[in-house]
């Protein structure tokens, strides 16, 4: 009696582990294309929060992210398989790690933060622009807490990270955002996604 | 007939790279032509049309189907569940049964693929010495509904990483001589309580 209660709570595990694997929505699978994509940012930038968010989770328990989540996103045309790193300090030196296999990065930063902050920010952005598993992959850049007071308008931000001529060259949006406002964040991805799908058609398949 | 891949897509790696790597690209079309279609349903034992493109992917499945039954005899034999066994022993304990992941986690991923996927590719090559783990991989994209769901599993913790952090946390769960933890559940109380029992009995201090 025991046994067979341990093996079908095992089989129910495997099974609501495989549910919960394919999309972090209850919904059910349709065949959208695939994209992996890499999430990092500075430590309270909002990074576990929005994509908790975009998954329809409730994000009370949400505390700094010390490792890394694996998290597949559903949006109209395509799945994003998100990777998202934590941003501490003492993380930031293993974001490298992850990168390879991802097909575009999303870099979330606090446009509300501290001057130091944003400088350290920028620092990481350009760090990743030019890095070789990187450079040449389309970037959604998220200018989250945009409903605070201090948050720097998309124009400073835009001038502040040098984008124009840092990124020349390369793909990228910059979309203004907060957890208040989910459809600016889905609007960001939705362009994001598209970038996606022009790159897949540009290239021969059975690119890595 | 889409893979629902935990944590990302599936896709084969172009030339060069030696085995393809978490996340992975559906299979593209140049593959599907070598290797057989993802959408071929037809048995070994009906396929009577004799064409070249049957032919070839008859020969292919023929190969598939040896290395299987060779993969089969390498995980049962004892020389690879010691291996594993002490493996999952040296780092069960790490993981836990939470959507984060912690760093180690990476590395220990790393290390069990160097491990037992080269004990096993070596194995195979002394069984078969033109056998290639690259192209293997891939038919095993295409064939993944006719091979048995253990053998399936245990060769899609090798590139899976959610997969892989399931087979620990089942072996975990298994030490630990429990399928659910109802230690959260579970209340104790006594029903021997009754108002003839003095406060000091039952450990109750007087409120001061």
């Amino acid at each position: 009696m025991g046994q067979c209660l341990e093996l079908s709570a095992a089989v129910c595990r495997i099974g609501v582990y495989s549910c919960f694997r394919t999309l972090c929505c209850k919904g059910p699978p349709s065949p959208r294309t695939e994209y992996d994509v890499v999430c990092v940012g500075l430590t309270g930038s909002g990074k576990s929060s929005l994509l908790t968010q975009l998954c329809s989770e409730s994000t009370d328990s949400i505390i700094p992210t010390t490792g890394f989540r694996i998290k597949a996103v559903p949006f109209q045309n395509a799945i994003l398989n998100v990777k998202e790193l934590g941003g501490a300090d003492n993380i930031r030196k293993y974001w490298s790690r992850y990168y390879q296999g991802s097909q575009g990065v999303v870099f979330v930063l606090d446009s509300a933060s501290s001057e130091d902050d944003l400088e350290t920010a920028r620092n990481e952005l350009h760090s990743a622009l030019q890095h070789p598993q990187l450079c040449t992959l389309p970037f959604l850049i998220l200018a989250n807490h945009q409903d605070k007071p201090a948050a720097r308008s998309l124009q400073e931000i835009k001038k502040y990270f040098e984008l124009e001529p840092l990124a020349r060259g390369q793909r990228w949006i910059l979309q203004p955002c907060s957890v208040e406002n989910m459809d600016a964040v889905k609007e960001g991805f939705n362009q994001f996604i598209n970038l996606l799908e022009e790159i897949d058609q540009e290239h021969t398949p059975g690119r890595l | 007939m889409a893979w629902k891949a935990p944590g990302g897509s599936e896709r084969p790696a172009p030339g060069p790279c030696p085995r393809p790597r978490l996340p992975l690209a559906p299979p593209a079309d140049e593959y599907s032509i070598l290797f057989g279609t993802g959408d071929r349903v037809v048995e070994m034992e009906d396929a009577e049309v004799e064409n070249l493109a049957i032919s070839i992917s008859s020969d292919v499945d023929a190969e598939f189907d040896a290395v299987i039954g060779h993969i089969e005899d390498i995980i049962m034999d004892e020389e690879f569940q010691v291996l594993q066994r002490h493996f999952m022993d040296k780092y069960y304990l790490e993981f836990e049964n939470t959507e984060e992941n912690k760093l180690s986690y990476t590395s220990i991923f790393q290390e069990y693929v160097d491990l037992l996927e080269k004990y096993i590719e070596q194995q195979l090559i002394e069984r078969i010495p033109t056998f290639n783990m690259a192209t293997f991989i891939t038919s095993l994209q295409q064939h993944k509904d006719e091979i048995s769901g253990d053998i399936f599993d245990m060769l899609l913790t090798f590139t899976d990483f959610l997969a892989f952090k399931e087979m620990f946390l089942d072996y975990r769960m298994e030490k630990e001589g429990h399928g659910l933890d109802f230690s959260g559940d579970l209340i104790v109380t006594s029903l021997s309580k009754s108002s003839s029992l003095s406060p000091a009995s039952n450990n109750i201090r007087p409120f001061q």
